[in-house]
């Protein structure tokens, strides 16, 4: 009888929760004829209403520029760490790494190892010195003593080409979730993620965009290790007897457990681990973060926080992915046979949650995932308006002679455009593989951004003529590369056979950048690179102030 | 308060606060990189070894063993790092006063 009147509660309650889907959806937008998952509806619709609250609390909050950008340099060191976790925890390091572990095993360490490795090096290298030398974006930082404008046209250009394909790619994956999750149409999907994206970051600017990461990555963390412990707990917390079990489910036996079935040569292999070491500190939604805890101090901390969280969350995927091999492989009522899980292979977590804890909890990893995805859209959004307005608007255009209002106008305009723009462009893509977008960020973030931040903290030498050559150079290569690789030239535009056979360039075109950026640099004799050098003590000075703290 | 670090720190900056802010990272860094190549270059071109149980009765192999020591060790410099760079804090917090 409760059951009864607790579905008809929620089915009552369906029209009003997607009330808001069902507007900007044009008439010819038809919803996919699919059974409800209640529990998924039930835990999205808490997470919306929390996120709503806080985004009205924090559009009372958001009065200035560094309120929109920067969340006022008030975010503690811990609760940013969480919230650069959930930056980084996008859906595909949890859908995807399970669903490469459950195909390819013993090679998804490689993504593993580089992705810890990453979070140390953003640590002990970059953190602390981006925070005392910038404001709101790392071309603040970079522009400390080198050529402000070109400077930040080179840094916006970098961000942009990370932003928007991995807006788009997240956007997609959003509305083949809910399609397959949600009972509701792809284009539904893809507008209310764009609709809610838009409405965090216009209203409540990074405060919002920061505690909406908080609260998906306390949600995640906490579904992650539920189904960990739900795997676990089937084999007694026996390790060795859950990978025994792997091993004897896979079709790849105990190949699973050795290196090669995914990344046979070591170009694959290192290129690979370099787009993610380099990638990682190269993100710009993921550097922005470090713009909001109060100094140096706190930037320390919070990447301490965020690393010890991803490294937790890793060991978790592993057991999740392991678990999902043992049981998916063979279940006909989740597999076509052997690896062909339905849905794809970036559906293995949800299905394996299935089974281990029923609808229910099924329901409430997927609405997480739903949950993840846009909370990631927000933090890319942000980042992508910020330097659009900061750095190309009051920088570029304006020569900084803006006020703080022209310029939140401007970023709160850019959002909505990049609202609107990524709907488009998400529905332009319907159906399209995107794995392409997924792999290009990383690869233009550690190509372009990533050497260029690291040279101007670190490198005396470095000029404005070095960034500018081993930047562009580092994004045109990464770009091209990508483009006659595998993943577009032969999955996307169906050529048989790629002009580039890595899908990873990265060891090409993050070389090619550093190689560029010395030369360029040390042949560089104008008074203006003197000038550039002779700064650098100074900036050194100021990168190391405001850090005089225990972290 | 900003100013007054720096006043502390641009004349004369400890060569301590100095090793601890920039050499000892790039060390660090240094060693954690080589360790991850390692096993990048073991994984493919020792892919047998690497890849053969790490004791008898087990499935699980010696990269995943090796892998997951590296993960450790990462952390373990991380927070390392940390321990060091509040030390050299609190030791330039004292010099002033004696």
């Amino acid at each position: 009888m409760n059951n009864i009147y607790l579905f008809s509660s929620l089915n009552s309650l369906k029209p009003i929760v997607f009330l808001l889907l069902l507007l900007p959806v044009s008439a010819g937008a038809a919803s996919v004829d699919r059974p409800l998952n209640y529990s998924a509806i039930v835990t999205f619709i808490l997470f919306i209403t929390a996120t709503l609250f806080i985004t009205r609390w924090a559009a009372r909050r958001t009065r200035s520029r560094k309120d929109f950008y920067a969340a006022g340099n008030a975010i503690g060191g811990f609760q940013n760490g969480v919230a650069i976790a959930g930056d980084y925890m996008s859906a595909a390091s949890f859908l995807g790494l399970v669903g490469l572990m459950f195909i390819a095993g013993y090679d998804t360490l490689y993504f593993i190892v580089s992705m810890t490795l990453s979070w140390a090096v953003v640590l002990l290298l970059i953190a602390e010195k981006l925070r005392n030398l910038g404001s709101y974006t790392f071309a603040d930082a970079v522009s400390v003593r080198l050529a402000a404008r070109p400077i930040r046209i080179l840094a916006a250009s970098g961000t942009l080409a990370v932003a928007v394909p991995y807006l788009i790619a997240q956007m997609v994956a959003a509305g083949t979730l809910v399609e397959a999750l949600f009972g509701l149409s792809y284009v539904q999907g893809v507008v209310f993620v764009g609709l809610m994206m838009t409405i965090y970051v216009t209203f409540g600017g990074m405060i919002a965009t920061t505690w909406v990461q908080i609260v998906k990555a306390i949600l995640l963390v906490a579904g992650g290790t539920i189904l960990a412990i739900g795997v676990l707990l089937i084999f007694s917390f026996d390790v060795n007897e859950l990978a025994r079990s792997a091993v004897n489910a896979h079709p790849q036996g105990i190949a699973i457990m050795q290196p090669g079935l995914l990344y046979p040569d070591i170009v694959s292999v290192i290129s690979l681990s370099l787009a993610f070491i380099g990638g990682t500190a190269g993100l710009p939604h993921v550097l922005m973060r470090f713009f909001t805890v109060p100094d140096g101090v706190q930037a320390r901390r919070s990447a301490a926080f965020a690393l010890c969280i991803i490294t937790y969350f890793q060991v978790v995927v592993v057991i999740i992915g392991l678990g999902a091999i043992v049981l998916l492989v063979g279940n006909e009522e989740f597999t076509e046979g052997g690896l062909k899980v339905i849905g794809g292979s970036n559906m293995a977590a949800i299905h394996l949650s299935q089974i281990t804890g029923g609808d229910v909890f099924m329901g409430f990893i997927s609405a997480v995932a739903f949950a993840t995805i846009l909370a990631v859209v927000s933090g890319l959004t942000l980042s992508a308006a910020a330097t659009v307005s900061h750095d190309l608007f009051a920088g570029v255009i304006r020569k900084g002679s803006c006020t703080d209002a022209e310029e939140l106008r401007v970023s709160r305009l850019t959002v909505v455009i990049l609202g609107i723009t990524g709907v488009l462009l998400a529905l332009l893509f319907e159906g399209q593989n995107v794995a392409v977008l997924a792999t290009l960020p990383l690869v233009i973030a550690a190509s372009t951004n990533f050497p260029v931040l690291l040279l101007s903290m670190y490198w005396k030498k470095f000029t404005t003529r070095g960034a500018l050559v081993g930047g562009y150079v580092g994004l045109s290569l990464a770009v091209g590369l990508i483009i006659v690789g595998p993943n577009v030239w032969v999955q996307a535009l169906g050529f048989d056979k790629p002009l580039f056979p890595y899908a990873y360039p990265t060891l090409f075109s993050m070389g090619a950048c550093f190689l560029c950026a010395w030369f360029f640099s040390v042949t560089d004799k104008s008074q203006r690179a003197a000038a550039e050098a002779r700064a650098f003590d100074e900036q050194l000075t100021r990168s190391q102030v405001g850090h005089l703290g225990p972290g | 308060m900003q100013a007054e670090k720096q006043k502390i720190i641009s004349p004369d900056p400890s060569i301590k606060f100095k090793q601890v802010h920039n050499r000892l990272p790039r060390v660090l860094i240094g060693i954690l990189v080589i360790l991850v190549f390692l096993f990048d270059f073991l994984s493919v071109y020792a892919s047998k070894f690497i890849g053969s149980p790490y004791m008898d009765g087990s499935v699980v192999s010696i990269g995943i063993i090796l892998a997951f020591f590296i993960v450790i060790a990462i952390v373990a410099v991380a927070l390392y790092y940390i321990y060091r760079v509040n030390s050299a804090w609190l030791d330039l917090r004292k010099s002033p006063d004696e």
